[in-house]
């Protein structure tokens, strides 16, 4: 498995959230380092992006084909920070929707800057980078590959600044007094009890797609899970794990 | 003994730690850094709970103090260790408080105090809390309720079984493991090993196996396990993968603010908004964020719109829910995509109603030299609809102006439909350019005076000042002036694709002309009853004699398809008899008439000055034509051309030239071509013209090389099957009218047929509705004195013996058909097609093997049974009846058959096929008709006895076998039912159940309330089934039967 880069040629990072990113990165990288990272990520030698709070993480294959763990850092907000920005952010409800359709609004990166915040790497400086190879201090060509899958992957999912910044889309939304106050036209719909957990209900097959059917049949056992429908198991069958990227 | 405090303490690194504070004097304690006193001093369970840890603590956990944090010596429990440990101390408690544990335990928790173990030991608040955590880690654990979590713990991969609650307190996830671990392990040391588990899996649940998974595996064996936990949920967390996305947009409330909501739709069917099923955590933000950036994805106009409150519904303008609607739907759709509009909303097709046609009169015909008939100048002015809303000048401008498909029309919001709108603009364009060519070539000034009779107008631009290019505002009016032949193609062209002219009728019919004829005008001049016809002409009748004279004086040709029976053939010898005779140029008859209501475009040639008209029909009823024209019109001379000693040479061409009425039928019409076209017709009358529908014949190509100045045909099915045969009868009637048969397929015929075009359909009258006239006899309002008309069709139960040979037959077609290629396999269910409806009939009749109809006795066959006790009744009343098949061989195995078994009424039975002669036909019909209120009984095959014929003795009608077209069998049934028809009329359409031929009945029924259309349109059917579904037809269903 490796990740393939949708652009071929030229800057990588076609929205303006994923310039600015790579921009800040590249100011760490260097021009030379730049460049190596940059072909590398284009051939394929990362293997693997893992994002979460504060890390982007990834295995990147040397050219005598040794595995190495990259990792580029950006701290998450601190407490204070994290605050500010959930309150700047709730005044724009459309906020999770256009991060989740791959729009990063420029103007509301303005106005966390007037809060002295961003979600970008305000600096080069901001950056911290660590590798399992003997380039050290670096950053090696690892880094930059990684680097270049991450802004590509930032362009297409801005939200993962989010998740580097320790949040999540959950955070953009302020939790709601009452249900369904969205408008007086719209059905209200009382919130229904929370619906019981049944362990019997649990469907193994969404195990199996990951675990195999052995290890699954014998989990679902533990749990008690309920012989289902023969048909789910064709349904098993044609989804083979998603990757997670 | 000292005294000793037990913390439990969570630790960023070490996790869940132990630390023990000793009291070494009164107020001073310390750490303790070696357990070996603590164990030995302490209850034994106590003691066996940290049995297995080294004495000396090496790890320190960090404490919070007064003077800051410290650092003390702490043993790491996990595992089993740590739930060994806090369940002895929970022990421990339990002997103390007994029953009341929980509620003490829920006290001191409240007051942050600690509690006393055994006289030496205290538990400390955060080991208090431990407890309480452990009777809830139980609790998910017996109920399994675990989730598990894959991690990196000291750089190597592990499994974690943790609690259902992802924020819970990290303690209860490490008690939730060391509870679910040995539990797994007892069950996985049951459970038969698994074949494979590449990842590890297992032991890394049950122990502390290695989990062979990389990141991004940790990561997808983490979110299959939530998957699969969340599943035992149910209702919540609705993935917004699997339900299906749904847009619903709403009319504004007020102003024009078009709200649009992201909804998604449960397997169950119910939709609820997106921002409704956050509200109540049924699905997470980050489901509903993605919903709703699936919506932006795919609907470029969302994009840009105003978001709500909500963040994931918008507010449109409306000229961005005009776009969303054009542009965004179908790509949403395309994606699967359910898009809910307003209720009752539907798009609002734009028509272009013609308002009033007129045609320049004589007077100023003769002025301009312009054409006579289809070459006359002619005026159309339309006016624009949406819906069933006529457009003002205004209303049209907004709607332009709006460059939307959302316009407020009249308070209403309306959804115009793009493609009828702007068809309508295309066609007014092309509409206003033509017009304007024909008026440049009219007036040196290239001014058009105002036609006469028509009131100018105020200033509608496209009339009053078409010169001018790109006149905005488009009028809610256009007029135009083009000769009609101009005018009809133009509504035929591409020009007019998708315009639709909504209503069938004018609103204002012209006075003179071709406009005349138009629907909803005057319709043609009216003229007495020609004084020469020897019979009462009915009201419609006459109607019919003036349409068809009117259609004659403009030099056009018409098809008249009346019903059968509503009397054709008296309205063609009427208009024969009217033009002999002539009729005042000046409206005699009308000594008001005004001088511009000159009826007649040339005035009627003098009497004697005619030449013959030609005849062409059935051999079936030349006889019927030649007694009717001898009876009611004798003043023509008539002359049949038929028969062996018929002249072929130069007499007949001299003779003809005297005659009034020359009647010849369609096998000679190819045949003695050559004689019948040196002869100069008056005009040529083509009787029963559904036998020249199909082009390519020899005998449609004969009729289209006659010549003759006045054309008309007859039929009583226009359309029997399809529009192109209608195509063919008008390229008889008005060559070229209609256009190319290729264009006329492509343009009208297809889009009608195929997708239900009302457009094409529209057009298509208005081209033709002045040349076609249809009477239909259940109209009661055109004939007032027909008997009713009953129509039975019975089901009839197949004998035994009838089922065994049908089975028979359709096994046998399936084990041929079986590898049989594409023809030969047509061919096998046709011909199995017709030996099941034989069987269906009479084993006899499909047997052929001179088998009596009887056997000792008993019937055969369950129609035979049927029809006997139909026909018994009947005769038993002294009624007639005629019946038909399509297979002369069982009419002459049923000839002798009724001939003995209703011996007593002394009946023969007359049989009409084919194969008799036109003399014993005539005789046979004449024998019939004579004998009223006498039993009687005729045979006929369908196809010789099918048209033409009248008989009206009969009120009985039997379908013995049923024929795959019903205009057939009505036009058969109409031998009966018909013009001196006395009594109510019986039709018998027999159906054997469970065959074929009840299956078919079904479709056949369908298909009749297409051919009760004007224009029907209609499809081979039966030659376009597949042989699938023929065989699903054809099956003997056994329940039925």
């Amino acid at each position: 498995m490796s990740i393939r880069l949708v652009s071929r040629r030229g800057a990588i990072g076609k929205s303006w959230h994923a310039a600015a990113l790579r921009d800040a990165a590249e100011r760490l990288l260097g021009v030379g380092r730049a460049g190596s990272g940059k072909a590398d990520a284009r051939a394929g030698r990362v293997q693997w992006l893992d994002v979460e709070a504060g890390t982007a993480r990834g295995d990147v294959l040397d050219a005598d084909g040794e595995l190495h763990q990259a990792r580029l850092d950006l701290p998450p907000y601190s407490p204070d920070d994290r605050e500010e920005f959930v309150r700047i952010a709730r005044s724009r409800p459309e906020l999770p929707a256009r991060l989740a359709g791959g729009i990063y609004p420029e103007e509301f990166e303005r106005t966390l800057a007037g809060s002295e915040l961003s979600l970008l790497p305000r600096d080069a400086s901001e950056l911290s980078h660590d590798c399992s190879c003997l380039d050290w201090p670096g950053p090696c060509r690892h880094v930059a590959a990684l680097t270049y899958v991450l802004v590509e992957a930032v362009d297409e999912h801005p939200v993962h600044l989010l998740t580097l910044r320790g949040l999540t889309l959950e955070d953009l939304v302020a939790p709601r007094e009452t249900a369904g106050s969205g408008g007086a036209d719209r059905e209200e719909e009382p919130a229904p009890p929370l619906p019981a957990y049944d362990p019997a209900r649990t469907d193994p097959e969404l195990l199996a797609a990951a675990i195999g059917p052995g290890p699954a049949q014998i989990i679902a056992a533990f749990y008690g899970s309920q012989d289902r429908a023969g048909s789910e198991d064709l349904a098993a069958d044609d989804h083979p794990p998603d990757d997670l990227q | 003994m000292p005294l000793r405090r037990l913390s439990l303490v969570v630790d960023d690194d070490l996790g869940p730690a132990l630390w023990v504070r000793e009291q070494t004097a009164p107020g001073r304690a310390r750490a303790l850094e070696d357990l070996s006193g603590l164990r030995a001093d302490a209850p034994p369970a106590i003691a066996e709970a940290l049995a297995d840890a080294p004495d000396h603590l090496r790890h320190r956990v960090r404490i919070p103090g007064r003077d800051g944090d410290r650092r003390v010596p702490a043993l790491p429990l996990a595992g089993t260790s740590l739930t060994a440990f806090v369940g002895a101390a929970a022990e421990l408690l339990r002997i103390r408080f007994g029953e009341d544990l929980t509620a003490q335990l829920s006290a001191l928790l409240t007051d942050g105090a600690a509690a006393r173990l055994t006289g030496e030991l205290v538990a400390m608040p955060d080991l208090l809390a431990a407890i309480v955590l452990d009777l809830r880690a139980r609790e998910v654990v017996d109920g399994r309720a675990m989730r598990v979590r894959a991690r990196e713990r000291f750089g190597r991969p592990v499994l974690e079984w943790r609690a259902p609650e992802r924020d819970a307190p990290e303690l209860l996830h490490a008690l939730v493991d060391g509870h679910a671990r040995p539990a797994f392990a007892e069950h996985l040391r049951q459970a038969p090993a698994p074949a494979e588990d590449a990842a590890g899996v297992l032991w890394a649940l049950a122990d502390d196996g290695e989990l062979r998974a990389d990141l991004p595996a940790q990561r997808r064996l983490t979110a299959a396990f939530d998957a699969f936990v969340d599943s035992g949920r149910p209702g919540v967390q609705l993935a917004s993968t699997d339900s299906e996305l749904v847009v619903r947009l709403f009319q504004p409330p007020v102003g024009t603010a078009w709200p649009l909501q992201t909804c998604l739709r449960e397997p169950s069917g119910a939709v609820h908004p997106v921002a409704d099923l956050r509200a109540v955590g049924d699905l997470t933000t980050a489901g509903a964020a993605e919903t709703s950036a699936a919506v932006m994805r795919l609907a470029p106009t969302v994009r840009d719109a105003a978001v709500d409150d909500t963040g994931v519904d918008w507010l449109l303008t409306t000229a961005e829910a005009g776009e969303f609607l054009s542009r965004d739907t179908p790509a949403l759709e395309e994606a699967g995509v359910t898009v809910l509009l307003p209720r009752d909303w539907t798009t609002q097709r734009t028509t272009l109603r013609p308002q009033e046609a007129e045609e320049e009169n004589g007077q100023e015909r003769e002025k301009k030299a312009s054409g006579v008939g289809l070459g006359a100048m002619a005026s159309f002015r339309w006016r624009v609809a949406v819906g069933d809303t006529e457009l003002t000048e205004e209303e049209m401008e907004e709607i332009r102006e709006a460059q939307s498909e959302l316009v407020l029309l009249r308070g209403q919001w309306v959804r115009l439909d793009p493609t009828t709108l702007r068809a309508a603009e295309r066609f007014l364009d092309a509409f206003a350019s033509r017009t304007r060519g024909a008026r440049l070539a009219t007036g040196p000034d290239g001014i058009a005076p105002t036609p006469s009779g028509l009131p100018p107008r105020h200033a509608p631009a496209g009339s009053s000042a078409p010169a001018l290019p790109d006149l905005p505002p488009r009028p809610a009016e256009v007029e135009g002036r083009a000769p009609w032949l101009e005018m009809f193609s133009m509504i035929l062209s591409p020009d007019a694709a998708d315009v639709d002219f909504g209503m069938s009728a004018l609103v204002s019919g012209g006075r003179h002309g071709l406009a005349r004829l138009l629907p909803g005008a005057e319709g043609a001049f009216p003229h007495p009853p020609p004084r020469s016809l020897r019979a009462t002409l009915r009201p419609y009748q006459l109607d019919g004699v003036n349409w068809l004279w009117a259609l004659d004086r403009m030099g056009l040709g018409g098809i008249l398809a009346d019903d059968m029976g509503l009397g054709k053939t008296m309205q063609v010898l009427a208009l024969l008899c009217r033009e002999r005779e002539g009729t005042h140029p000046f409206g005699r008859e009308r000594p008001d008439a005004e001088a511009h209501e000159v009826p007649d475009v040339a005035s009627a040639p003098a009497p004697g000055s005619l030449g013959p008209t030609l005849l062409v029909c059935p051999m079936s009823v030349v006889g019927a034509w030649q007694r009717e024209a001898a009876t009611f019109a004798p003043e023509l001379s008539v002359h049949v051309h038929h028969g062996g000693n018929r002249l072929r040479d130069e007499s007949f061409v001299a003779g003809a030239a005297d005659l009034d009425l020359v009647i010849t039928t369609y096998s000679l019409l190819a045949r003695d071509l050559a004689v019948l076209s040196a002869v100069p017709w008056h005009r040529i009358v083509l009787d029963e013209a559904q036998h020249v529908k199909t082009p390519g014949t020899q005998v449609t190509r004969a009729a289209r090389t006659l010549t003759a100045p006045h054309r008309l045909a007859l039929t009583g099915t226009p359309v029997e099957n399809k529009l192109a045969d209608l195509h063919s009868l008008m390229e008889v009637a008005n060559p070229g009218l209609l256009g190319s048969a290729a264009s006329f397929r492509d343009r009208v015929a297809t889009p009608i047929e195929e997708d239900g075009d009302s457009g094409a359909l529209s057009r298509l009258k208005l081209v033709t509705s002045p040349f076609i006239l249809r009477r239909v006899k259940t109209d009661r309002s055109i004939i007032k004195d027909l008997p009713e008309k009953n129509e039975l069709t019975q089901v009839v139960n197949l004998t035994p013996e009838q089922a065994g040979l049908y089975q028979a037959l359709v096994d046998d077609l399936m084990v041929k058909i079986d590898g049989a290629d594409e023809k030969a396999r047509r061919t096998l269910v046709v011909s199995t097609i017709t030996r099941l409806k034989q069987v269906c009939n009479h084993p006899a009749h499909y047997l052929g093997d001179g088998t009596p109809m009887l056997r000792e006795g008993q019937h055969r066959s369950g129609k035979l049974e049927l029809i006997d006790d139909v026909l018994g009744a009947a005769f038993a009343e002294g009624e007639k009846a005629i019946l038909f098949t399509q297979f002369t061989t069982f009419g002459r195995l049923l000839v002798p058959y009724w001939e003995e078994r209703f011996a007593e009424y002394g009946i023969s039975v007359p049989f009409l096929h084919g194969g008799v002669s036109k003399h014993d036909r005539d005789q046979m019909v004449a024998e019939f008709q004579g004998q009223r209120d006498r039993p009687g009984l005729m045979l006929l095959s369908l196809r010789a006895g099918g048209t033409g014929l009248t008989l009206t003795a009969a009120n009985h009608v039997v379908h013995l076998d049923r024929w795959w077209n019903p205009a057939v069998e009505n036009q058969a049934t109409d031998r009966a039912f018909r013009i001196g028809q006395r009594k109510d009329v019986t039709v018998h359409k027999l159906v054997s159940a469970g065959t074929v031929e009840e299956k078919i009945d079904t479709v056949l029924a369908d298909k009749q309330s297409l051919a009760d259309m004007t224009i029907s349109p209609g499809e081979d059917w039966l030659s376009s089934l597949d042989d699938d579904r023929l065989l699903r037809l054809l099956r003997l269903d056994e329940e039925d039967s």
